[in-house]
């Protein structure tokens, strides 16, 4: 094993495990902190594979403002900070979430498994540069960016609409 | 070098631990943490595509050499898509919690199991946020002036006892409401609380 592999095999069985602790989680607050080492740990692993400008674009946006919508949505809607039994479904349908969840992940890992053999990559710094990133983005992909900003604006109009309510308070 | 199988499994775990948060939990704020998961794994499988030479998978088949390297995509479609799912998934946590927030001024819950119907004519829906009052724990009256209504949805009224909502809920929730005639009755009811409301409130 390289150097390489023993950092992305941390980095994954991390962000693996807090993933599982994130979605079994009793307490929410707790749920929403083990997302934030998950999403961390994932930044690792898009370094490892040579991607920074994906990496800090992680950072910034999910640790930085997605875990934060989250945090304040829990506080918002009054949730218990304590344990909670109420989080999670009925045992009958939290082992049809495990079946669904384990055939779904067992389907697509053996896939791919079996369609990528033992092949290697080697990775490449420098495919993942700001400045790669930036000519690719504002060559080729200018009109889905374009698109996607007005995207955002529309999600950004729509979440102030839905949530001001009726009588406009 | 990094054998592929890593990133593989790594994404496939994702996607799976994203599935189960999303059937298994009740509380709608942790069913988008699924979702979370859910497009994380996505981004794994494409950034690792992006790190093969150009034409992604396809190389697994042409490559006789067991180590791919090679020219990469000029595009970067794999990074450059990552990133935009990335937008897309930040856009659609912003709307999806609007609507959570909302639910949760209509119906005083997060809980999906609660809701089973919507609609403003159904008997959970309520004009006061927080179902109007919130429960004082008993050790403590209630301090300064605010008010049973001051306890809107952001936050400013007295917070509810950890672990005591649930409680709460049985006591005041949908379920020990007393159904009452008909929708016209009971829509008029609840205009009238709402006026009580806040003829209290400009009075106040």
């Amino acid at each position: 094993m390289t150097g390489l592999e023993v950092l992305f095999a941390g980095l994954a069985v991390l962000a693996g495990a807090s993933a599982l602790l994130a979605v079994t989680s009793p307490r929410v607050v707790h749920c929403a902190l083990w997302l934030v080492v998950t999403l961390g740990c994932l930044a690792g692993v898009y370094l490892v594979l040579g991607a920074e400008v994906v990496a800090l674009v992680q950072l910034l946006v999910y640790v930085g403002a997605v875990v934060v919508l989250v945090i304040f949505a829990l506080m918002l809607t009054r949730a218990p900070t304590g344990a909670s039994r109420d989080l999670d479904a009925p045992p009958g349908q939290r082992l049809a979430a495990a079946l669904a969840g384990g055939s779904l992940a067992v389907l697509v890992g053996g896939t791919l498994m079996y369609a990528v053999g033992d092949r290697a990559l080697l990775v490449e710094g420098g495919r993942g540069s700001p400045r790669a990133i930036g000519e690719a983005v504002f060559g080729g992909w200018v009109l889905p960016f374009e698109l996607l900003s007005v995207l955002l604006l529309a999600a950004l109009v729509t979440a102030l609409a839905v949530s001001r309510g009726r009588d406009g308070t | 070098m990094i054998h592929l199988v890593g990133p593989v499994v790594l994404a496939a775990a994702l996607t799976g631990t994203g599935v189960y948060g999303l059937v298994a939990r009740r509380n709608a704020v942790l069913v988008l943490i699924g979702a979370e998961l859910l497009l994380n794994g996505v981004n794994v499988l494409l950034v690792t595509v992006a790190a093969m030479p150009a034409g992604g998978l396809s190389t697994l088949v042409t490559s006789p050499n067991p180590v791919l390297a090679g020219p990469s995509d000029p595009l970067l479609s794999g990074q450059v898509l990552a990133i935009f799912v990335i937008t897309i998934a930040a856009a659609e946590i912003g709307v999806a919690l609007a609507v959570v927030l909302l639910l949760f001024r209509s119906r005083a819950t997060a809980d999906l199991a609660l809701v089973r119907e919507l609609g403003e004519a159904s008997p959970s829906y309520t004009e006061t946020p927080g179902g109007g009052e919130w429960p004082q724990p008993p050790d403590q009256s209630g301090p300064d002036g605010s008010g049973p209504d001051g306890s809107g949805p952001d936050g400013s009224g007295p917070p509810p006892p950890p672990g005591r909502v649930s409680a709460w809920w049985a006591r005041h929730g949908p379920a020990a409401r007393q159904p009452e005639g008909t929708i016209s009755e009971w829509l008029a009811g609840s205009e009238r609380q709402a006026e009580g409301a806040s003829s209290s409130e400009s009075g106040s």
